[in-house]
């Protein structure tokens, strides 16, 4: 448990020092806002409409600076051979997974908190409820716990960064589905129990694809 | 001369191919047998004739379902024994889950087209399928990625056992889809206003001679892919020690 | 070939490797290699490139998986052992394992937590010592030389004092006089206090000769010869790599 908490440590300090992975995240997501803001024609942004396909550009957003992010942290591991420095170390597998999970969780979350303030601005449309607090959560936590052994993988193949969003998409696709009905409807003011479906399904994923990968993850990264 | 002489005197008995001749001929006589009985089923109340086209779609799924089982299965294999054979599995499993998959797929979007005028609905059965074939189309890209074979096997291994267990959380998040107003043929959905439409006698035995049917194409292909890869494998060791042997 | 011994070794076997085979696929790089390396042993493993020196010695600090063949070290297989038998190892590549955007302190105290080492902050001081880094610890990697980023990686190595070290090109990179030191460094560090068993692997053949007690020559995937090194002059060395290469690559 230390040494998850160590590899974790290891990781925000770095981050900390160059912010090289959050800065890269916050400009894609603030970009691909914009980008949805002027492409878009003005009448789906009118007021009235654009409940309709703001949440869905939200998580659109939230998946592709994820995936950036994703990449961004392993790319760092390879480079100095680092990676396998962990896997020298006499350290569960599972352990290094969960600390490597952990803070681009965490680095995801902060990226998150940001742009859907700013989001909310440029659509008018208001992203201010604390319900979607646990919808962002619960959702976010499924992209670190996909994308960090999905990046392990991706990174050592010969295609590296450009793999790991083919093989991120598609698994992740129930999740997405799942945070974008549920922001909907937690921005729509409906009632809780409609919401409460899509938290518990998200629960869900997110419990079996904590374990799964814990397990697998010796398998993911051995020669 | 004298090493392939060695060579054909090494090899073992024909074995296998008695049971894939069986395979095949019942395959010769499964299929048209399958297409009478297809044409002579009643119409459909609601649906009329597009509906004849269910018959193969359904059994389609239900063995793509099968193949990217095998391919969990062989996942699990490898896991625990890390052994080549396993990874042959794997190969199989997912290749021809990918091919039933299409062919779901497409009769679907077919059959929507005539019976519902569209080409695609939301239906969760065919959403599924579809959000899988995506999914294991990505495992075929990583496997292309990877030149080290046991680096490809591993980590075939891990998307496989990932994959699987994604899939009723699939199927399960498919329901916040828009709905359809697309009945299904055996059993209502989540939503019970949509009927149940029962099949006559005649009708279900037409969809069970038409599973076998596409039950026998796949355990033929199963074997042959599997074989396939066996194969591929005795060539390569058998290359490589002509090779040792020669110098 | 066994270089011929009149005592009785009665030290113990801190490495062994039996009939090792690794195929990549169908390509086969070890053949059925056999190893032994015993406490206190200083040993220098040679060959041409391709030859599986790397692979070896990956293998042995349990990163890639055999496709055959046994593994021990200190007399435990490694596919009965835990993740804790790499803490008997210390690992040195071209590869430095270092995070250029964190302070040595840092660096170390990360690997120090990592592999569980005891009074941590003293112990990171005295290998910062050992090496000669004391005074830039706080300085970011990233603003290293290359030499100092090598010695660094050996204070990684050694801070949880195992007792086999493992170490692959150290050399690579570096002008001969920083190379120098380092092999220097290797050798005072190798002694230390408590014989430490070493495998290096190097491509400089007068180097890897003085540095060690007994010289490996890889070829063919196999062991092509090994000699202690009392036995060969430098001068003999040059020759004789090459005789026991082309002879071992053929095969």
């Amino acid at each position: 448990m230390r040494k998850v908490w160590a590899v974790y440590a290891k990781d925000v300090r770095a981050e900390l020092r160059t912010k090289d992975i959050f800065s890269a995240m916050f400009v894609f997501s603030l970009l691909a806002t914009l980008v949805f803001a002027f492409a878009l024609p003005a009448k789906l942004l009118d007021p009235k409409e654009v409940g309709g396909i703001a949440p869905g550009l939200l998580w659109v957003a939230y998946t592709f600076s994820g995936v950036l992010g994703l990449n961004r942290s392993f790319i760092v591991e390879k480079d100095k051979g680092s990676l396998e420095g962990l896997l020298l170390a006499p350290a569960d597998r599972g352990a290094i997974y969960l600390g490597k999970m952990l803070s681009n969780l965490t680095f995801m979350l902060l990226v998150e908190t940001l742009i859907t303030p700013i989001f909310g601005i440029l659509f008018n449309y208001s992203t201010f409820n604390l319900w979607l607090i646990p919808v962002v959560l619960l959702g976010t936590l499924g992209f670190a716990e996909i994308g960090t052994i999905f990046a392990a993988m991706a990174i050592n193949t010969r295609a590296r960064e450009v793999l790991l969003p083919v093989l991120f998409f598609p698994i992740m696709l129930p999740v997405i589905i799942a945070a974008t009905n549920a922001t909907s409807a937690v921005l729509a003011n409906r009632p809780f129990d409609e919401v409460l479906g899509q938290l518990e399904f998200m629960l869900v994923f997110d419990v079996i694809f904590l374990v799964l990968p814990i397990l697998l993850f010796e398998l993911a990264v051995e020669e | 001369m004298a090493t392939i002489a060695k060579y054909n005197a090494s090899r073992p008995a024909k074995t296998g191919l008695g049971f894939s001749t069986i395979i095949m001929w019942s395959l010769l006589v499964s299929w048209p047998v399958s297409l009478l009985f297809v044409l002579l089923a009643g119409d459909d109340a609601i649906l009329k004739y597009s509906q004849r086209i269910f018959y193969y779609h359904l059994p389609s799924n239900i063995v793509c379902f099968i193949a990217f089982f095998i391919y969990f299965v062989g996942a699990i294999g490898y896991w625990r024994t890390r052994k080549r054979s396993w990874d042959i599995v794997m190969v199989a499993g997912l290749e021809l889950g990918i091919f039933f998959s299409v062919i779901g797929v497409v009769t679907g979007s077919i059959w929507a087209r005539y019976a519902w005028g569209t080409f695609w609905t939301w239906d969760p059965r065919l959403t599924t399928v579809s959000i899988m074939l995506v999914v294991y189309i990505s495992g075929v890209m990583l496997r292309a990625a990877i030149d080290d074979p046991t680096r490809k096997a591993a980590l075939t291994a891990v998307f496989g056992i990932i994959g699987f267990v994604n899939v009723p959380l699939v199927f399960f998040s498919t329901r916040w889809f828009p709905k359809g107003q697309h009945p299904l043929i055996f059993s209502s959905t989540s939503n019970g206003s949509e009927t149940t439409v029962g099949l006559d006698p005649f009708m279900y035995l037409t969809l069970g001679i038409c599973s076998v049917a596409v039950g026998l194409l796949f355990t033929y292909f199963l074997t042959e892919r599997m074989r396939l890869g066996q194969m591929q494998d005795e060539v390569a060791a058998r290359r490589l020690a002509l090779e040792g042997g020669e110098n | 070939m066994t270089a011929a011994t009149t005592l009785q070794d009665s030290r113990p076997v801190m490495v062994r490797a039996n009939k090792l085979v690794k195929s990549f696929g169908n390509r086969p790089v070890l053949r059925g290699l056999d190893l032994e390396l015993r406490q206190g042993d200083f040993v220098t493993l040679l060959g041409p490139n391709g030859a599986g020196k790397t692979t070896l010695l990956r293998i042995l600090a349990t990163l890639a998986r055999p496709t055959s063949g046994t593994v021990e070290l200190a007399g435990i297989p490694l596919n009965e052992a835990k993740s804790s038998i790499r803490g008997l190892l210390g690992v040195i590549s071209h590869q430095t394992f270092l995070y250029e955007d964190l302070n040595a302190y840092e660096n170390l105290r990360f690997y120090g937590k990592l592999y569980e080492v005891p009074n941590l902050t003293a112990r990171v001081e005295e290998v910062l010592k050992k090496v000669g880094l004391e005074k830039r610890a706080i300085d970011r990697v990233r603003t290293y030389s290359r030499g100092m980023q090598q010695r660094l990686s050996i204070a990684r190595a050694i801070l949880h004092n195992p007792p086999i070290l493992l170490l692959d090109e150290p050399d690579t990179g570096l002008d001969r006089q920083a190379a120098d030191m380092l092999g220097d460094l290797i050798r005072d560090l190798a002694i230390d206090g408590q014989s430490r068993t070493v495998l290096m692997t190097t491509h400089n053949l007068e180097r890897g000769l003085a540095m060690s007690d007994r010289i490996l020559i890889l070829a063919g995937g196999r062991l092509a010869a090994e000699r202690s090194s009392n036995s060969l002059a430098p001068e003999q060395l040059q020759d004789f790599y090459y005789d026991t290469v082309s002879l071992g690559g053929a095969r």
